[in-house]
């Protein structure tokens, strides 16, 4: 806490996202208009310009003739969402899987490993189409897709905490005096872990957002009826030289937010634990 | 190792495999600089007879050859391979063929290839895409070297139309001797034809080279090499075009078109001849709902506010019908005046129907298949709301909502698109509005009885009544909302001197450079 | 050495053959592809046509065991969309995604390594908050939004550039740079923080104590230590760099395996899918095993599991 109130940059970084945050929870309050209306005599009306009908966008309209600000402040939920759902989805995953492989040992870590190897070979775009073409395009298969591509980072430092952790005098002990293995990983192996846990979710949200981005460059984003930041980045980028608008407020709220993300959790992972990246890739071997 | 020697090992693999990768380019830039033409895909196949694709038919287009084709003026069929022809009955049409032409092997143009043309076409294991257009016809009879009889099981008047360039379901001319020596899978990615241009090579994802053919019978094209390039990405398609590197790119999206033309390396082009007829499709029996009363299809009708959505949307590309059906097309009801834009007609027939609340329903838009297709049917869901309709708009992939449409998914309505393909005649309603046809969600008996009736019949003047009274009961059951269709617009670079063909794709033997 | 060789590339195999098995089950879950290759006017017996031409009719156990059998003596099919046998067609693109992977992490690391390093030796300094905010705005963008925002500049206004294409080094320049900015980005953060951590360890104290200079003590001793996480970081990258291939070639119009494999996608080219899949998740596995490989040559210290 005090490496985070110390750095100028992690201050603004946590700032931005309270606004974000803010605007996630309550976006029907600081809307100026229903994010979906319509008013197709007003499209591509610049920034602080009055529509021709009348009234006037602060933002500016998209090809529709709806208001940018409010979509922008709609799809700071939708990030967020996405983010925060596909990062719990991963981060239960792994962590399962890989304390399954940490304490088990033996085929079930051969299996776990396997497994995050293929999640890892498998290309992502390839299970994003196919996946989304099935079930149909929704925030829910969003998360599944985005979150079931990504547990491996997570099994993989819950594992080799969990190795680690094993061997330990403490943990023989209450292995000996006959400790549950549950309330072992619960009382030694997650405190252990959530720190880093911590700061793989938090660049894991930043992954999440970007990776709904681009997915919404090819089409495979959230529905067009549910504003997205990704998504109005990719309708508006064939308007990037004559309706700049559509596509600057966007990507600078994609790009100021994942920014803040990013300067958080270098901080945090600063403050937790400044040796986690080199332990951890030694015992991955 | 040191870091020193490991980048440098890097740096040097790196290049080797730079240099390997870029020695097997190729060239590109030899001769004078070839008109290149942006595509947004690439073609899987360039066998005419294998593919139903744009991207595939454009390129095949310069390379081979129909029967006949469309006079650009007049918009009749004229002879192109063949001199003329007429029908010697009921089931047997006689086309004379050109002399003196030869396919790009040297190979000669003669009845033969006719008939091994259409029937390589008609046979089921060659398993051709567009065998059902011509199913009709069962077998060719060479009467000379230069006259054939196409014999159908039945009357068949859209015979020459299928003998004429279009979408898959027309006839190409292929070259039999050459076929037989390097298969299907070697015409595939080396055809020959006896088209404008030549065949020189195909990197697959890369380029594909076209050479103008000196010895076309009618007169060498201008234009000396033509390189088609499949470039998915519209912004980039565009770039092409502003920055020099393309000379054609085509279905540029209305908002571009200022871009473009303030350019001052390239100017648009647009065509409303043959353009895409747009409609979207309304069911009446495959999903049970308000939608199976007429009176509700035509409060629909009256809901939409196609006018402004065309000003909008579409910044004026396209022009409302209403029926779907080209205004050129042979048997076009001028006398129809389809539904306008009254909200309050349309709650009043709601309210009639019983459905004073409003009900909900789902409208299926393809993705990026048509003009701001999204768009277009975002717009609609909203003017649906202010009756009291709450739609739902689902944008699916392409290749899924292809797969759904033909098992008959996207219900209640869906928006689909037909012509487009220099037909121009009122068989296209049976495509889009027989019950049977493989897009059709609608069932009407009597409709369908109409539309079979007229495929049957031979005598131009009944069947243009039959299609003149078929749209008439297409107005009253209202089975689409507003066809519109929409213009197409080319980018083209303001040192190719070039007009748009009948329809939406290209014919490159009339353009030249200034 | 040669048994865990012998060993990982087994389960590389059992990997593989996992991913195969999922491709299968997904791709066919969705129905199969016969509908694509149709004409819209075609009818119902058509359908049927294609479909056994296809093989599409046969029960599915049966179609994947055709598939593993033939895939083991180097048939992997004919592109339904290409007619042309699958593994040709891949092999012929991979090349240029490889060149470009390659060129985008040689961008990568010849712009990281010294950003890192300058950053870390001037810890808290101008040059270290402004070496890492420019490397931190890399990782904030989407890819495909930066290579657009590069051909706006670099090839419509200023026309130093092409603007897509596979053909001539002047093309790999643009969609190098997009790609390889986000690997750039995490490299040389990683690399400040591994140099953080090693500069203080004692083997370097005893070598300034003995008087070496201070860039030998970086150059020679410092990095070499830290190149493991830096190797790490590379080689996780690797994964990521032949996804985000797939949008960089999309948008650069580049010829390379990401547009095959979206094409291929799109098509329901099953044939073609199975192909390109495996072949990238091929191409990553035996990349990682080589980077652990590497692991060891850089420290012996490091037994292999």
């Amino acid at each position: 806490m005090r490496t985070l109130r110390a750095s100028g940059s992690a201050r603004l970084g946590a700032a931005i996202l309270v606004v974000v945050g803010v605007c996630a929870a309550l976006p029907h309050l600081l809307a100026p208009t229903d994010p979906n209306e319509q008013r197709l005599l007003a499209r591509f009306t610049p920034p602080f310009t009055r529509g021709a009908d009348g009234t006037l966008a602060v933002l500016g309209t998209d090809q529709l003739g709806r208001d940018i600000l409010s979509r922008l402040i709609y799809g700071a939920r939708t990030s967020s969402v996405i983010g925060f759902a596909a990062v719990l989805l991963a981060g239960f995953t792994g962590t399962a899987l890989g304390l399954l492989a940490g304490v088990r040992g033996g085929l079930s870590d051969h299996t776990v490993m396997r497994l995050a190897d293929m999640q890892l070979a498998f290309p992502f775009i390839l299970l994003a189409i196919t996946v989304i073409g099935i079930l149909g395009p929704s925030i829910r298969n969003l998360v599944l897709v985005v979150g079931l591509s990504n547990w491996a980072a997570y099994a993989r430092v819950v594992r080799a905490e969990t190795l680690a952790v094993r061997e330990r005098p403490y943990v023989e002990a209450a292995r000996s005096l006959g400790l549950p293995v549950p309330r072992i990983v619960i009382r030694y192996i997650l405190p252990n872990v959530s720190a880093s846990l911590l700061v793989v979710a938090t660049f894991g949200i930043a992954g999440a957002i970007l990776t709904e981005a681009g997915l919404s460059f090819l089409g495979l984003g959230v529905p067009v009826t549910i504003p997205s930041w990704g998504g109005m980045l990719a309708e508006g980028r064939q308007y990037v030289d004559t309706r700049y608008w559509l596509a600057l407020f966007p990507g600078a709220a994609l790009f100021m937010t994942v920014m803040a993300i990013n300067l958080v959790g270098d901080t945090l992972r600063d403050t937790l634990d400044p040796y986690v990246q080199v332990r951890r890739s030694l015992e991955q071997l | 190792m040191s870091r020193r020697v490991r980048l440098d090992r890097a740096a040097v693999v790196g290049a080797l495999l730079c240099l390997a990768h870029l020695a097997t380019a190729g060239p590109a830039h030899a001769q004078p600089k070839p008109v290149v033409v942006i595509q947004s895909g690439e073609a899987a196949t360039l066998d005419w007879h294998m593919h139903c694709d744009k991207n595939a038919h454009e390129p095949d287009r310069q390379i081979f050859d129909t029967l006949l084709r469309r006079n650009i003026k007049t918009l009749q069929l004229e002879g192109n391979l063949a001199e003329s022809w007429r029908t010697v009955n009921e089931t047997t049409w006689q086309f004379k063929l050109k002399r003196g032409v030869k396919f790009h092997n040297g190979e000669p143009f003669d009845a033969a290839a006719v008939k091994f043309s259409v029937e390589r076409m008609l046979n089921p294991k060659q398993a051709a895409p567009g065998r059902t257009s011509i199913a009709t016809i069962d077998h060719v009879d060479i009467v000379d070297s230069y006259t054939v009889n196409v014999i159908t099981r039945a009357p068949f008047p859209l015979l020459p139309i299928r003998m004429s360039p279009g979408h898959c379901g027309t006839v190409g001319i292929v070259p039999p001797k050459y076929l037989a020596q390097v298969g299907d899978a070697g015409f595939a990615v080396k055809p020959v034809g006896t088209g404008p241009y030549k065949f020189v090579e195909w990197v697959k994802d890369e380029r594909l080279v076209l050479e103008a053919n000196k010895d076309y019978h009618r007169g060498a094209p201008a234009i000396e090499r033509l390189v088609f390039r499949p470039v998915p990405e519209l912004t980039t398609r565009v770039a092409a075009l502003l920055s020099g590197q393309a000379d054609l790119v085509s279905d540029v999206p209305p908002d571009q078109t200022g871009k473009i033309q303030g350019s001052g390396t390239a100017h648009v082009e647009v065509s409303t001849l043959g353009g895409f007829v747009i409609m979207v499709k309304m069911t009446n029996y495959l999903m049970p709902g308000p939608w199976q009363d007429a009176r509700v299809r035509k409060a629909i009708n009256y809901a939409i506010d196609m006018d402004t959505i065309i000003k909008t949307v579409l910044e004026g590309y396209g022009q409302v019908l209403g029926v779907p059906l080209e205004k050129e097309a042979f048997g076009f009801n001028p006398n129809i005046k389809w539904y306008g834009y009254d909200p309050e007609r349309a709650k009043a027939l709601l309210r009639e129907a019983g459905y004073a609340g409003g009900f909900e329903m789902t409208l299926h838009a393809p993705n990026r298949r048509y003009m701001n297709d999204i768009e277009v049917m975002q717009a609609m869901a909203q003017m649906l709301g202010k009756v009291g309709i709450k739609a739902k708009v689902e944008v699916w992939e392409q290749s899924i909502y292809t797969t759904k449409w033909r098992k008959r998914e996207l219900l209640p309505a869906y928006m689909t698109a037909w012509g487009g393909a220099g037909v121009f005649d009122g068989d296209l309603l049976t495509s889009s509005l027989h019950s049977k046809s493989a897009l059709a969600i609608f069932k009407n008996e009597a409709l369908d009885k109409m539309l079979e009736d007229a495929q049957a019949t031979s005598d131009p003047e009944r069947r243009k009544a039959i299609y003149f009274k078929a749209q008439e009961l297409i107005y009253e059951e209202a089975p689409i909302i507003k066809a519109y269709q929409q213009a197409h617009i080319f980018g083209v670079s303001n040192r190719l001197d070039w007009k748009p063909w009948v329809d939406n794709m290209l014919f490159l033997s009339d353009a030249k450079l200034k | 050495m040669i048994g865990y060789l012998c060993k990982r590339l087994a389960w590389a195999l059992v990997v593989l053959l996992g991913i195969s098995g999922i491709v299968f089950v997904v791709v066919h879950l969705s129905g199969d592809p016969a509908a694509l290759y149709m004409s819209p006017e075609g009818t119902k017996e058509d359908y049927e046509l294609l479909r056994s031409a296809m093989g599409f009719d046969r029960p599915l156990p049966e179609q994947y065991g055709l598939f593993l059998w033939r895939a083991a003596r180097g048939d992997f099919g004919r592109s339904l969309r290409h007619q042309q046998p699958t593994l040709p067609l891949v092999l012929a693109r991979f090349p240029a995604t490889l060149a470009l992977t390659l060129a985008a992490m040689l961008l990568a690391l010849l712009l990281a390594l010294p950003l890192g390093l300058l950053s870390a030796l001037r810890r808290n300094s101008v040059v270290d908050t402004g070496g890492m905010m420019f490397a931190l705005a890399g990782q904030c963008m989407p890819t495909f939004w930066l290579g657009i925002l590069l051909i706006l500049v670099f090839a419509v206004q200023l026309r130093w550039l092409p603007v897509y294409g596979g053909d001539g080094p002047a093309t790999l320049v643009l969609p190098a740079v997009t790609l390889g900015v986000w690997a750039m980005a995490r490299t040389a953060r990683i690399t400040r923080s591994s140099m953080l951590d090693v500069l203080h360890q004692d083997f370097l104290r005893t070598a300034r104590a003995k008087g070496v200079g201070e860039w030998a003590v970086v150059l020679r001793h410092a990095l070499r230590n830290c190149a493991i996480p830096i190797v790490t970081a590379l080689g996780l990258e690797l994964g990521n760099l032949l996804g985000g291939a797939v949008i960089t070639e999309a948008v650069f119009a580049y010829p390379g395996i990401g547009r095959l494999a979206v094409e291929a996608v799109v098509n329901k080219d099953v044939p073609l899918i199975q192909a390109v899949v495996l072949t990238v998740a091929s191409a990553v596995l035996l990349l990682n095993i080589l980077i652990d490989v590497v692991y060891v040559l850089l420290d012996p210290r490091i037994r292999l599991a």
